[in-house]
């Protein structure tokens, strides 16, 4: 029964935010990709919204119980469900990504190949996140000495649920912020007890999520091959499926920041408002997930503002950047209530000196052992050699359209993480201390959008269908010396491709 | 946790169900003193504990939790406190004696 009313707390927002996410999107392909996209975005989108209305009711009201929760959820979600399939129906279908073709290809039976070995591997995260669970139940330190903590005393304080903002607890970071223990909170509300398994259903949720978002995230943009390859990455990375499963807020924070990205590529041409809102939404809950979601916009405003200079549609950037903060702001209006009224200052910000900030800052040695610590990190934890080896392999090759977007997307991840880099450099905290206990959670973090700007820059490997390849083969055989109606060779490497398949969202820039 | 949570469960019974009560321990070696702390608070949320080797504040607050792994510790950490009860496995309920 409880595993049911679990499920039922969670189908309510996951399913309205699939249904809504298409509204925002161009029409649909009708892909396995296209499908995916929208289910891992929409569920994550839907459990970011539950987060949010369960703090606005808990604000409101002193008890709060799953039979005051569920009319209020039901009437909600089913509301903007209803409305987002009407307004989906009227809309005419857009330019939405196809699958690109390029110089390189792979029979068809690579793609299923390889097809098959991601869901297995998507569902080796969900086992190994079970298993994980199963040794660490309550999950990592951080998870409930901070987040879990927090979600008891929304979900137990009753009508002193504030008390979780206490300075008194300057110790477990009040000022975090509250994504993460609203949904385990929530979901505590609808089975009436804080069930331990309840966050570890919510972290393996978010893994696998960001698994399925990147995946077919790539697979739209640049083909299903590139897709796969993608989630496999990730799938593959053993410190992002441990930090998934100790019930952080890394992995959900990383989440939407993915999102964000690849709702800002896909949202390339001027008509797509409504994909720059949902952007917005998304970079607005990564805010609502963890303190880093200001810097992710900080990330996101600088390379806007520096692509806006050189822009020629300057006042179409300005009104697409309208539309970004527009979709921000349910989540920054509550992260502004909860930073203004709630809870006291962050505590690196109450160490601040700025005199011993700048005595770090002319220090070198920080720098060295800063850098060392995210090579290590870098090469052993995330395997990026392994990156580095495909791009040798294969090159570089941005698509000319998508040029100014995929620069864009560097130039944010760069500021990004430029910027967690200087936070080491800063700290008040001893260094190696702080490296150890949280550098790797923060190229977590990093590492999906980091793989998405890298398979976006990649040459794609295309994949052939048995037509292709008898064409080719004819082709070559007959030595015809005219080309195939539809099909030219490819200068480059001699390879075939089809013509005219050039994909981009909205056309060139 | 589930292990320290279970430690509780009787002095949950007496304490107050929400507010801010002291901690005490004995000293633990490396971080087993944060950590123990970390354990106490997570197993009493939603109320809140303060440690009163860390924080001075905790000395306004009548109501301490004592969580003694090895042995009861000297006047340096027991300074102004009376035991109430034992709960066992460590566990003390103590009072801050009016000066």
């Amino acid at each position: 029964m409880i595993f049911l009313v679990t499920f039922l707390s969670f189908l309510l927002p996951v399913v309205a935010g699939t249904l809504c996410v298409p509204s925002f999107l161009p029409a649909g392909t009708g892909t396995i990709a296209d499908r995916g996209f929208r289910i891992s975005l929409g569920a994550g989108i839907g459990l970011g919204a539950a987060s949010l209305t369960y703090f606005f009711l808990r604000s409101c009201s002193a008890g709060l119980s799953a039979a005051g929760l569920f009319p209020f959820d039901a009437v909600l979600f089913s509301s903007l469900a209803y409305l987002a399939v009407r307004t989906a129906e009227k809309r005419s279908p857009d330019s939405f990504p196809e699958e690109s073709t390029a110089p390189v290809t792979v029979p068809r039976w690579v793609l299923l190949t390889l097809g098959g070995f991601f869901f297995v591997l998507a569902a080796g995260a969900i086992l190994t996140g079970v298993f994980l669970t199963s040794d660490r139940p309550h999950g990592g330190w951080d998870a409930w000495a901070i987040w879990n903590l927090r979600a008891r005393f929304i979900f137990l304080g009753g009508e002193f649920w504030r008390d979780a903002f206490s300075p008194l607890l300057s110790e477990i970071h009040p000022d975090y912020p509250l994504l993460l223990p609203g949904l385990v909170a929530r979901g505590w509300t609808y089975i009436g007890r804080d069930a331990v398994f309840l966050p570890a259903v919510v972290a393996v949720f978010f893994t696998v999520s960001t698994i399925g978002l990147l995946a077919s995230a790539v697979a739209l943009l640049r083909g299903p091959l590139q897709g796969i390859l993608a989630g496999i990455a990730l799938a593959c990375t053993p410190i992002f499926l441990r930090h998934g499963a100790s019930q952080y807020a890394d992995v959900p924070f990383g989440y939407y920041m993915l999102s964000t990205f690849a709702l800002l590529h896909l949202a390339k041409s001027p008509e797509n408002r409504r994909v720059m809102l949902l952007a917005g939404f998304t970079a607005g809950l990564g805010c609502w997930t963890k303190n880093e979601g200001v810097i992710l916009l900080v990330g996101l405003a600088a390379g806007w503002f520096v692509y806006s200079l050189f822009s020629s549609a300057r006042r179409q950037e300005v009104r697409r950047a309208g539309w970004f903060i527009t979709g921000a702001l349910p989540p920054l209006v509550a992260l502004a209530y909860f930073k203004l009224a709630l809870v006291p200052p962050n505590d690196m910000v109450n160490e601040f000196d700025m005199a011993a900030v700048f005595h770090r800052i002319a220090d070198p040695a920080r720098y060295l052992e800063v850098a060392a610590a995210v090579a290590r990190e870098a090469i052993f934890q995330l395997h990026l050699p392994l990156l580095a080896a495909y791009l040798l392999f294969l090159g570089v090759s941005i698509r000319k359209g998508e040029r100014g977007a995929v620069l864009r997307l560097w130039g944010s991840l760069s500021l990004i993480f430029a910027a967690y880099f200087f936070v080491y450099v800063i700290t008040s905290k001893p260094l190696a201390w702080h490296l150890d206990t949280s550098l790797s959670r923060l190229m977590t973090q990093l590492y999906p959008s980091l793989l998405l700007s890298f398979f976006l820059t990649a040459t794609a490997v295309a994949v052939r269908s048995e037509d292709d390849i008898r064409a080719t083969t004819a082709a070559d055989s007959g030595r015809m010396g005219k080309r195939i109606p539809g099909r030219k060779k490819s200068r480059k490497r001699g390879r075939t491709v089809k013509e005219g398949s050039s994909m981009s969202p909205g056309g060139e820039e | 946790m589930t292990l320290y949570e279970a430690r509780y469960d009787e002095i949950r019974k007496v304490l107050p169900r929400h507010g801010v009560i002291g901690y005490v321990s004995d000293p633990k070696e490396n971080n087993e003193d944060r950590l123990a702390w970390a354990f106490t608070q997570y197993s009493l949320s939603p109320l809140i504990v303060i440690d009163r080797s860390v924080n001075p504040k905790a000395f306004e607050y009548p109501i301490v939790v004592g969580n003694f792994h090895r042995a009861i510790p000297g006047n340096d950490r027991m300074r102004g406190l009376s035991f109430v009860r034992d709960f066992g496995k460590g566990v003390f309920l103590l009072h801050k004696v009016s000066e």
